[in-house]
């Protein structure tokens, strides 16, 4: 994957350069911040974007985490563990959004604007109904299970880094995504089903 | 169409990549997929969402780093309904105030000087303590092992009378038993995993978190459910009866502590860990002995030591971020409320004062990360265990070993010494609790 040789280095191994970098931002050099900004911003992006299920607020999402690091970052003890600490920032601005998405009603832009009834045409648009389909099964796998998913699946990353990443012991990672999978896997083909009854006229 | 789900004993397998696994594990996975027509379907399933997932074609819009730009600009950033936020430089951003001027970046290093050179020589005090208490350490003796559960157990807790052991499991369920046969008293269900279980000090109740969200509190004496807590929105992972039986403070990872009281469900003060901008998963608390403080800790590398009546932190312990990044995986009290004791991801515990937050030893005989940690009743040692596989006896206040337990095969998820300080009951993710006998000397 693209994103793997930037996450497979440890953040405890971060380079010296990134931590000469967090620690003039943390002493509110803006430009050094902005070097980081760079540095993981195509990475948080794709990671909560994967997360939500959808660009536009994935995009926002990023601009959230990366105002909250800033904000916070003179907090952080370690400078080596910046990237480990705004992985779960990003991860903590994802829940956030879903909880309160949840009790708002907010419904997803892409789903609104297709519906899933929608995707449910024949011909070459059925690769895009596929993608589609799978970004929103993705989204609501468990909160938990999720971040693990995405980052073994899609990032490619090891165990070992996924659990110094989320924080959590590494012999549950294989368990998450193995729950995590199950679940995307009978989410997926419920709305593969659900997609499908009003195409055959059905309801 | 249908999905059956995969076989429980090999959907862990199927589910990682082939080549995490190992030649064997390869083979046994291949011979059981092939006779197996639900892990067959499973495997074809797993394989296709793969390989649609890594193809999800990249975001069609990126980030503008608008947060970069002047605030004229600003005007054109886009929003989302219902949580706008203005658009601002890092520099328009209020920081908090530095921790580390020159001065006190130099009394800093000057008191790190000191600090590793004191930890120095603690640490060849205490090798050399060790050295001499190791050979005098004695290995734990299992007296029974409760093989009942089908998963992980990551949750124990002994009556107070001290006959009975109720434990919680990734099977779902609590099994109460008899500590001495093993024989079950009863069981029950939640609709996940049980991370957490303690008895009431009175002797009354069982209370248990789970991942399904709630904490149930059943009557030991009539086997029934008394009440289920829906206050988290998260996973329950820690729970902590108040010294008078009248309250339970739960923790989360819906990043929450919550005090409530058992009669009425009513509570009594939601905490949020860590920082309402920065909150963080709750893994664990305790409830100290004499009734009137809680110490929280989670996925932040701090203790918080909170007023019980009103949730006021009174004291924060900054647990030392290692290379790992600190995580605080356990606390417990001492019994006379004055220290408190936090076991880390670093694979360390730390004893320190609860309202000074000043060190009293670190315990750093664990070869990896640190999940449960116990305070013997009578005060004398303190019991830990994690992800090396073994528990450790030693002393609270020198930090020396004194015993170490070997018969886990797996992480140790939880331990609970009995009333009288003569034994531990350990669980672990080898699927067994095991009752050892725990004195010395």
């Amino acid at each position: 994957m693209s994103s793997y040789q930037t996450w497979d280095s440890p953040a405890s191994d971060a380079s010296s350069e990134e931590c000469h970098l967090v620690v003039q931002a943390q002493a509110g050099n803006q430009s050094a911040f902005e070097a980081l900004y760079e540095r993981y911003n195509n990475q948080i992006c794709r990671y909560l974007i994967r997360m939500v299920g959808n660009d536009g607020v994935g995009c926002e999402l990023t601009q959230e985490a990366f105002l909250r690091a800033w904000e916070a970052l003179a907090g952080l003890r370690d400078p080596t563990r910046f990237a480990s600490w705004l992985y779960r920032i990003a991860t903590n601005c994802a829940y956030t959004y879903q909880h309160h998405a949840k009790h708002l009603h907010l419904v997803s832009w892409d789903v609104y604007e297709g519906g899933l009834e929608h995707l449910s045409v024949a011909g070459p648009e059925k690769q895009v109904e596929e993608t589609e389909l799978l970004k929103l099964a993705l989204a609501q796998v468990s909160a938990t299970y999720r971040p693990c998913l995405i980052l073994y699946v899609v990032e490619d990353l090891p165990q070992r880094k996924i659990a110094d990443l989320l924080k959590i012991k590494e012999s549950s990672v294989s368990k998450y995504v193995s729950r995590g999978k199950e679940e995307l896997r009978q989410i997926y083909h419920r709305l593969l089903k659900e997609q499908r009854v009003p195409a055959r006229g059905e309801r | 169409m249908p999905n059956q789900p995969p076989c429980i004993a090999w959907a862990e397998k199927l589910a990682v990549r082939y080549e995490d696994l190992s030649a064997a594990d390869q083979a046994a996975l291949d011979a059981h997929v092939e006779g197996c027509a639900a892990c067959q379907e499973a495997q074809a399933d797993y394989y296709f969402l793969d390989a649609r997932l890594r193809a999800l074609p990249p975001p069609v819009i990126k980030p503008f780093p608008r947060l970069f730009l002047p605030a004229a600009d600003d005007q054109e950033a886009t929003h989302l309904p219902g949580r706008a936020r203005a658009s601002r430089r890092w520099s328009d951003i209020e920081r908090p105030p530095q921790r580390s001027g020159s001065f006190p970046t130099l009394l800093k290093r000057v008191l790190g000087g000191i600090l590793i050179a004191s930890l120095v020589l603690t640490l060849m005090v205490a090798f050399a303590g060790r050295s001499t208490n190791t050979s005098a350490a004695r290995v734990g003796v299992t007296l029974l092992t409760y093989d009942r559960h089908s998963n992980f157990v990551d949750a124990v807790a002994w009556s107070p009378d001290g006959r009975y052991v109720a434990s919680g499991s990734w099977d779902r369920t609590v099994q109460v038993w008899d500590a001495r046969t093993g024989a079950l008293l009863f069981s029950y269900r939640h609709d996940d995993l049980v991370d957490a279980v303690a008895w009431s000090p009175d002797g009354r109740y069982i209370a248990s978190g789970s991942w399904d969200g709630t904490v149930q509190v059943w009557d030991v004496q009539t086997e029934r459910l008394f009440r289920t807590y829906r206050g988290h929105t998260s996973f329950v992972t820690t729970l902590a009866w108040s010294p008078d039986s009248q309250y339970i403070a739960s923790g989360s990872w819906d990043s929450t502590l919550q005090v409530w009281n058992v009669q009425t469900g009513i509570l009594r003060f939601r905490y949020y860990y860590n920082a309402p901008e920065l909150p963080e998963q709750v893994n664990a608390v305790a409830w100290s002995p004499n009734g009137r403080y809680i110490a929280v800790g989670g996925k932040a590398e701090n203790v918080y030591v909170l007023n019980a009546q009103t949730g006021t932190p009174v004291n924060t312990y900054w647990q030392n971020e290692g290379p790992v990044g600190s995580v605080v995986n356990a606390v417990a009290w001492s019994p006379d409320s004055t220290a408190i004791a936090s076991g880390d991801r670093d694979g360390t515990v730390q004893v320190w004062q609860a309202f000074t937050g000043k060190p009293i030893t670190i315990y750093k005989g664990h070869t990896d990360e640190v999940y449960a940690v116990a305070w013997s009743p009578d005060g004398r040692y303190i019991a830990s265990g994690g992800l090396d596989h073994t528990v450790q006896v030693w002393q609270a206040t020198k930090g020396l070993l004194v015993l170490t337990y070997r018969g886990h095969s797996n992480d140790i998820g939880a331990l609970a010494w009995s009333p009288n300080s003569r034994y531990i009951a350990s669980a672990s993710w080898d699927d067994t609790v095991q009752v050892w006998q725990a004195t010395y000397g």
